[in-house]
C-alpha cells in the first residue's frame, strides 16, 4: 500500500492538467488515459494474466532502453525494470488516468532509475543539458548550400521507399540503429522516447525532467542526424 | 525571406507546432515555392515514421516468464495485495477508508458505537427501547439495498460511486420511514421521530456514502 502511494506521489504532480498545456502544442495531444488504457487497467485489477502479458510485451523493450540511458550497466537497468513492474502492479489501483498509462509507467521507471543513478554517484545526463545545447550543430552539412542559403546539392527523392521497406532492409536498419547508439545521450533519450516509443513532447519533458525548448532542440538535432543517415541508405533508383 | 538553409533549422519547430503565425506563414510560403525544401520536409517526416517502425528488441523468454509468475504471486494485482485472510482484508479496507477520506471514519465510528450502545444496554422501555426497533428498520431499509447494489456492481467489476451509494441508501431509508409511519406507535412524538426515524435515514445514507467512497464493499476477484 505505502509502496503504491510512493510511486504515484512521485509521478502524479508532474502530469499537468490539459488546461495548463502550453499554447500551440498542436503536435502533442493532451495527456490523459484513453478508454483503452482504462479498460486495460480494469483487466489488470481483475487479475487477467493476458492483459499483463500484453502490457509487458508492449512496453518492456522501451522501458529497458530508457533505463539504460540512466544506468550504463545492463544488470542495474534490468533490476530497475523489475522493480518498476512490481511498482506498477502494486500502484495500479491508484492510477487515476490523469496521464496515459504509458507515461505513468515510463515515469515510474524514470524516477527509480534516476534515484538509483544518483545513489550510485552517476551523473544523470539529462539534467545538465542547458549548456550542452548551446554550440551550433547544423541540421544539414553547410557544404550542401550555396553562399546565398539555397540548396547546392538538394535532397534526393525518397519516394520509392516507405518506412516499412526501409526497416526490412538489414543494412539500413543496422546503420540506423548504430547512428542512434552514437547520438549524445540526451539526444538519444529524446528521440527514442518521442519517435521510437511514441510519447508526446509533454510526456518526454516530464519523464526526462527537461524544458520544452530543450526537448525541441535535442529532438531537432537527433532527427536531423538520423535523416542524414537514412539519406545514405535510401534506394533512389 | 527565409533561405533553404534556414528552413532546415526550423523544420522541427514547424512539425512540433511551435511557430508564431507570421513565422509559419513565411515557412509555408517558402515550401509552396521550393520543391527541394518540400522534399526535405518529407524526408524528415519519413525519418520520424521509420523510427516508429524499428523492431523491438525481443524480451528473453525467462524474463517474461518470471514477470508473469510474479503477477500471479502478487495475488492478481488488486488494490489490496494481501488478500489471504479476512484480517488483512479488513485492515486494508480500513486503510483505504482513512486514506480516501479521513473525515468519514471517525464520524461513522461514533455513530456506530451510539447504535451499538442502544442495542447493548438492552433497554426495553423508555425512549431508547422504543427507538431501537425504528433505528434498526431504517438502517436495514437503507443499507440492504445498498449492499445489494454494491455486490451487483462488484460482480460486473465496477464500483458504486459515493453519490449513487448515498442515493440508493436514502431511497431505502425513505421506504423504511414510510413503513414506520404505519407500524410505529410513537409518530406523534417529535423527538422520537427526529432521533430515530429521520436520524436513521441520515445514518444509513452517511454509512453508504462512506463505505462506497472507501470501496469497503468492493473485492476484485
Amino acid at each position: 500500500m505505502s509502496e503504491s502511494r510512493n510511486t504515484s506521489a512521485l509521478v502524479r504532480p508532474k502530469v499537468k492538467a490539459p488546461k495548463e498545456m502550453e499554447r500551440g502544442a498542436a503536435a502533442s495531444p493532451a495527456p490523459g488515459a484513453s478508454p483503452e488504457d482504462i479498460a486495460l487497467v480494469q483487466r489488470l485489477l481483475a487479475g487477467e494474466e493476458a492483459a499483463f502479458a500484453s502490457l509487458v510485451d508492449q512496453y518492456h523493450s522501451g522501458l529497458l532502453r530508457l533505463a539504460m540511458m540512466f544506468l550504463a550497466d545492463r544488470a542495474g537497468a534490468e533490476e530497475v525494470l523489475q522493480e518498476t513492474w512490481v511498482a506498477v502492479l502494486e500502484g495500479l489501483s491508484s492510477f487515476e488516468g490523469r496521464s496515459s498509462l504509458k507515461t505513468w509507467v515510463f515515469g515510474i521507471l524514470a524516477n527509480r532509475a534516476r534515484t538509483r543513478a544518483v545513489r550510485e554517484g552517476r551523473s544523470v545526463p539529462f539534467s545538465s543539458l542547458a549548456e550542452a545545447g548551446r554550440e551550433h550543430e547544423p541540421a544539414v552539412d553547410p557544404s550542401r548550400f550555396q553562399p546565398n542559403g539555397g540548396w547546392a546539392e538538394p535532397p534526393r527523392h525518397w519516394e520509392n521507399d516507405t518506412p516499412e521497406k526501409l526497416v526490412m532492409r538489414r543494412e539500413a536498419l543496422r546503420r540506423l540503429e548504430l547512428a542512434i547508439a552514437e547520438l549524445p545521450a540526451n539526444q538519444r533519450a529524446v528521440v527514442t522516447l518521442r519517435d521510437v516509443d511514441g510519447l508526446d513532447s509533454k510526456e518526454v519533458c516530464n519523464v526526462l525532467e527537461i524544458s520544452e525548448t530543450n526537448q525541441r532542440v535535442l529532438l531537432h538535432r537527433a532527427r536531423s542526424k538520423l535523416r542524414r543517415v537514412l539519406e545514405d541508405c535510401v534506394d533512389w533508383t | 525571406m527565409l533561405t533553404c538553409q534556414e528552413l532546415t533549422e526550423l523544420v522541427t519547430d514547424y512539425l512540433e507546432g511551435r511557430m508564431s503565425f507570421v513565422k509559419r506563414l513565411g515557412f509555408e510560403l517558402h515550401l509552396g515555392m521550393c520543391a527541394r525544401c518540400r522534399a526535405y520536409l518529407r524526408q524528415m517526416k519519413m525519418t520520424v515514421r521509420t523510427l516508429g517502425k524499428l523492431p523491438a528488441e525481443p524480451m528473453p523468454a525467462e524474463v517474461r516468464q518470471e514477470l508473469l509468475a510474479r503477477f500471479r504471486r502478487l495475488g492478481r494485482g488488486g488494490p489490496s495485495k494481501a488478500r489471504g485472510s479476512w484480517k488483512a482484508c479488513v485492515l486494508s479496507a480500513l486503510e483505504r477508508a482513512v486514506g480516501a477520506r479521513r473525515g468519514w471514519l471517525p464520524v461513522a465510528t461514533i455513530l456506530l458505537s451510539l447504535v451499538a450502545a442502544v442495542f447493548l444496554t438492552g433497554a426495553r422501555a423508555g425512549p431508547l427501547g422504543e427507538g431501537r426497533v425504528c433505528l434498526f428498520t431504517e438502517l436495514a431499509g437503507g443499507l440492504l439495498p445498498f449492499a445489494l447494489v454494491s455486490l451487483l456492481a462488484a460482480s460486473s467489476r465496477s464500483r458504486v460511486s459515493p453519490a449513487a451509494g448515498a442515493a440508493v441508501a436514502s431511497f431505502g431509508g425513505l421506504a423504511g420511514y414510510l413503513l414506520l409511519q404505519v407500524t410505529c406507535g410513537l409518530t406523534h412524538a417529535a423527538p422520537h421521530v427526529l432521533a430515530f426515524h429521520v436520524g436513521g435515514v441520515l445514518l444509513a445514507t452517511a454509512l453508504a456514502a462512506a463505505s462506497s467512497r472507501a470501496h469497503l464493499l468492493w473485492w476484485p476477484r
